[in-house]
């Protein structure tokens, strides 16, 4: 029988909407004149269905019915955020959740992706490539398998009984059924879905089961399921849904703080955090394999241990209230914590647990992000500089979001790797972080300088910035980062100086052995080096001398014996092997010259007399040239020989008269 | 800021900087501050593992996206079985307090779930978060003027700040609650009960101020903001109760006693001018200023 029950009035439109029971539909009434104008039809399960009107909206909400007051249509339906259980898949991107149907949320973005119409999921079970997944149906006695690329129900497989827990066997690639209030279970064939075995134990299932595939067991309710031979084994003293380490036969138990126990002897190893506040109330422990740590996470914190020792390195509050997975994700280092809500139900976030690490640094969806700057090439050649602070903005942060830095610098890209990232205090140990304390609430846009207090001129030739987002279910938003550097200035020419042996300065050309080379005016601590090339050979860049360091009065100076010869040169101003300014040529000219002069004497005119009428004849060999005789008068003559070679040249002179009188004699003319 | 070291003769030293711009759309590198700025070498990158780089120098980077439109959100799921209620009142009544609730300031709504209210964005039409609860509610009352919510079942009321879903206090009541009035002008709370009273709950202090008698078997009413009167649905007619004395100051007959019908439900016009009340199969319109049900529109048995 359908009657009239709920009412409600839309001050927007002027309309009344009653809800009639058992009708599955609303009268929408107009209040100017009291008459029926729509009848709105709706399919609910919902008896009595309240209404809620809102003309901030322009809304009516009806059960999970969302109606449009102005044209009196539904346009939406409520989407039914709720969840029984969650599972992920292996990389930790999807969340599962088990609600009126199986919701699938992508954990990246926070949005539901995907409604798969199963009704009333209870639980399921990924394979572990993350493509399967079986999903016991509401009366828990079937199993649909969904193929996650396509989320369509491949097939649908009849259970023997009802179950309340399962779990994959990577070994085996089968399917494990628990029944909890039983003491029975069945196994699936991975692949096909169809129950290949079946086992039986005397003992009862927690509902939390755990597989180790390197000893191919299962731990469920603190007993132990040889899966070779699908027997139970016995009792084992842990209990709770445990981590299998991958790389060895341990279980981490979230049991008694956190239990590590030996799949492979089937003992309890160590027991780690007991003494913590609230290690009673641990619901998962992850793994970080590579960082050898566990993340055990409880109601309200974190705590990060070292895997061998239980030492504590870090703890972290999480967000809200109750936890029922922790995951640790080894491609980008992040843990993904599943939150419950009210004990029951999950929320999907990224909380970062590897902040602390030398690695393993989280930012949206790229997990390390980092700045490398060759200061040479910014700086004009020079790597003396002072970086002197990192200036960064970003979004406005959130309760328990973290933004810091490290940074490091190296003369080589092989020295920068190997190098550690420092904070305020030269170590590894601390960030740089406005307040240290993570809690910067700066405003939207706000820009934050930090002054890089372990930089100073140190810095080598190649910096480095680490950056460390930390999230708080939402990655922080960083905008810009800039690194401030101020490049120390080069020396002035007119402090560069080129001295003789005397400590003169060379003006001219100089025969002395060594020359000193300097710069002055130079800070203490600092030292000069100099490339000195001949003149018109490229400088390198690179430095041929270096100077002393600086004395009391500001000169660094190097002495270099050079050959004879024309040079140039530069210098510039060096901390260390690996820091310095950019370089600066001296104006002046330098040359060394050894070698004495020539006399030049190249020829000799050889002269004397003669009788009228006679004549003289000079030869020599060449490269000797003898020109031509002059007779300045009839009984007087001269002739030039030049040309000479250096050493002894030999002239013949003949002298012949006019009666045929032949007189000659040899000439040693020396030549210099 | 550290001071900026010069050496050789007081000149001024070149200030760089180098810039990523990590979430915007465009990649830049900025220099600031420079008279001599040069060409920047300088390369950012995403390193896999920060002590095993690979080489990022030698040339200028394109732009590295950082995806940060990515970034993790925070899904919340509530429990399973979200659902409606309001079947906790009497001969299956409810009031205009019912298990879903719209603070239009905020324009959010609230559903009664398992021991939770979820929270739905209205402009949106998501769900953003959950609010627990201390028992399942079978009603729920919003004060638009505080934004708290009065979540109600038996005889207990429950208060939860909405600013902060924080749950602020319970008031304990004698008698079992069948259904509530919210009072916008005097920030009162009127719960009415089986035995023919109607408790008055000061919102200031959430407390009950003062207890009034009605007519038989109230269960709920409404407000009427144009002329500050409460009206009470009895099973056969409206006790109008001032709101500010909280003094009965008129009764307006809807049927007769004999009748099987009952009053269950009520709404108002904007005007304030009528109000609508469902009793049995009829929705009586009835004329505030002549106190008298005017017409009414029937609904054929189905």
């Amino acid at each position: 029988m359908t009657f009239p029950l709920n009412v409600t009035y839309d001050s927007l439109h002027n309309k009344i909407y009653v809800s009639i029971v058992y009708g599955q539909k609303i009268t929408v009434i107009n209040a100017a004149n009291d008459t029926v104008l729509k009848t709105i039809p709706y399919d609910t399960s919902y008896v009595n269905v309240n209404l809620a009107c809102s003309a901030t909206s322009g809304r009516l909400y009806a059960a999970e019915y969302i109606i449009d007051t102005a044209t009196d249509t539904i346009v939406a339906k409520q989407k039914n955020l709720a969840a029984r259980t969650v599972v992920h898949d292996p990389q930790g991107n999807k969340l599962y959740a088990m609600s009126d149907e199986l919701l699938v949320i992508n954990t990246l973005t926070g949005k539901m992706e995907k409604v798969v119409k199963i009704k009333n999921p209870y639980l399921a079970v990924v394979n572990p490539n993350g493509k399967k997944l079986f999903v016991l149906e509401e009366a828990r006695n079937y199993v649909s398998i969904v193929d996650t690329t396509t989320y369509e129900i491949v097939s649908r497989v009849a259970l023997p009984s009802n179950y309340a827990e399962g779990i994959y066997n990577s070994v085996s690639d089968k399917v494990y059924f628990f029944q909890t209030g039983s003491i029975a279970g069945t196994i699936l064939d991975g692949e096909t879905g169809v129950q290949v075995s079946s086992f039986y134990s005397s003992y009862y299932s927690d509902g939390k089961a755990v597989f180790q595939p390197a000893t191919n067991k299962i731990y469920v309710g603190g007993w132990a399921l040889d899966c070779a031979t699908n027997t139970v084994l016995g009792t084992v003293p842990v209990k709770g849904r445990g981590t299998a380490a991958p790389d060895s036969p341990l279980i981490y138990f979230p049991y008694n703080g956190i239990t590590v126990f030996d799949s492979a002897t089937d003992q309890v190893v160590a027991n780690f955090g007991s003494t913590l506040a609230g290690k009673e109330n641990f619901e998962r422990v992850a793994y970080d394999a590579a960082g050898n740590r566990l993340i055990a996470v409880n109601d309200t914190m974190a705590y990060v241990l070292d895997a061998t020792s239980g030492a504590v390195l870090n703890t972290l509050p999480l967000p809200s209230t109750g936890v029922s997975q922790a995951f640790f994700n080894d491609s980008n280092k992040k843990t993904l914590v599943f939150r419950m809500f009210l004990g029951y139900s999950t929320i999907g976030g990224v909380c970062d647990l590897s902040d602390y690490a030398t690695r393993g640094i989280i930012g949206g969806d790229a997990a390390e992000v980092a700045l490398r700057v060759d200061t040479h090439d910014i700086t004009g050649g020079a790597t003396l500089f002072d970086a002197y602070s990192l200036r960064y903005s970003y979004e406005k942060l959130m309760p328990g979001q973290h933004i810091r830095f490290r940074v490091r610098s190296a003369a080589t890209q092989e020295g920068l790797a190997a190098a550690k990232y420092v904070g305020p205090d030269g170590t590894a140990a601390t960030w740089y972080d406005e307040t240290a304390s993570g809690a910067l609430t700066n405003a939207e846009g706000t820009e934050t300088v930090i002054p890089l207090f372990a930089m100073g001129t140190q810095a080598g030739r190649f910096i480095e910035i680490e950056t460390a987002l930390t999230a708080n279910g939402l990655s922080p938003r960083l905008d810009e980062v800039k690194l401030e550097l101020s490049a120390v200035a080069s020396p002035t020419s007119a402090s560069l100086q080129q001295l003789d042996e005397a400590g003169a300065p060379v003006l001219k050309p100089i025969k002395d052995a060594t020359v000193s080379f300097r710069v002055s005016g130079i800070p203490a601590g600092y030292f000069a080096q100099f490339e000195i090339r001949p003149k018109g050979t490229p400088f390198t860049g690179e430095s041929t001398a270096t100077g002393g360091a600086a004395d009391a009065s500001g000169n660094s100076t190097a002495a270099v014996a050079l050959p004879e010869g024309e040079y140039q040169w530069q210098a510039r101003l060096a901390l260390n092997a690996d820091s310095w300014t950019a370089w600066t040529q001296f104006p002046g000219a330098l040359t060394i010259d050894r070698t004495p002069p020539a006399m030049g004497i190249k020829g000799h005119t050889i002269m004397g007399t003669l009788e009228a009428g006679a004549r003289v004849t000079v030869m020599a060999a060449a490269p000797l040239i003898v020109e031509p005789v002059q007779y300045p008068t009839a009984t007087t003559w001269h002739c030039t020989v030049s040309n000479l070679a250096p050493g002894v040249n030999q002239v013949v002179v003949t002298v012949s008269d006019e009666a045929g009188n032949l007189t000659y004699t040899t000439l040693l003319l020396s030549g210099y | 800021m550290k001071s900026v070291k010069e050496v050789s003769g007081g000149r001024r030293p070149v200030r760089l900087a180098a810039a990523l711009i990590l979430a915007a759309t465009v990649f830049s590198t900025t220099m600031i501050g420079s008279a001599n700025a040069v060409t920047a070498g300088v390369t950012w990158s995403t390193q896999g593992d920060f002590e095993n780089n690979e080489s990022t120098t030698a040339t200028p980077t394109a732009r590295q996206e950082i995806d940060t439109a990515s970034a993790p959100g925070s899904v919340q799921l509530g429990p399973k079985q979200l659902r409606n209620n309001g079947a906790i009142f009497r001969n299956n009544r409810s009031s205009s307090s019912t298990a879903q609730a719209i603070n239009p300031t905020t324009n959010r709504v609230y559903t009664v779930g398992d021991q939770t209210v979820s929270v739905l964005d209205a402009s949106t039409n998501e769900t953003i978060g959950f609010i627990p609860m201390v028992q399942t509610p079978g009603a729920l009352l919003i004060s638009t003027r505080t934004n708290k919510l009065y979540a109600m079942n038996g005889s207990t009321i429950w208060v939860y700040d909405l600013n902060t879903n924080e749950y602020l206090k319970t008031i304990p009541l004698t008698d079992p609650i069948t259904g509530s009035i919210y009072n916008s002008d005097a920030e009162k709370v009127y719960l009415t009960h089986e035995n023919g009273t109607m408790s008055v709950i000061d919102g200031a202090v959430d407390e009950v101020a003062a207890k009034v008698t009605v007519g038989v078997s109230p269960a709920g009413g409404v407000y009427n903001t144009a002329d500050k009167k409460v009206y009470v649905l009895n099973d056969h007619d409206i006790s109008i109760v001032d709101g500010g004395s909280n003094e009965i100051v008129g009764t307006i007959t809807v049927n007769d006693a004999a009748s099987t019908s009952k009053l269950v439900n009520a709404t108002v016009n904007a005007t304030g001018s009528k109000i609508y009340a469902v009793c049995g199969a009829d929705l009586q319109v009835i004329d505030v200023a002549a106190r008298k049900p005017i017409t009414k529109l029937t609904w054929a048995p189905g």
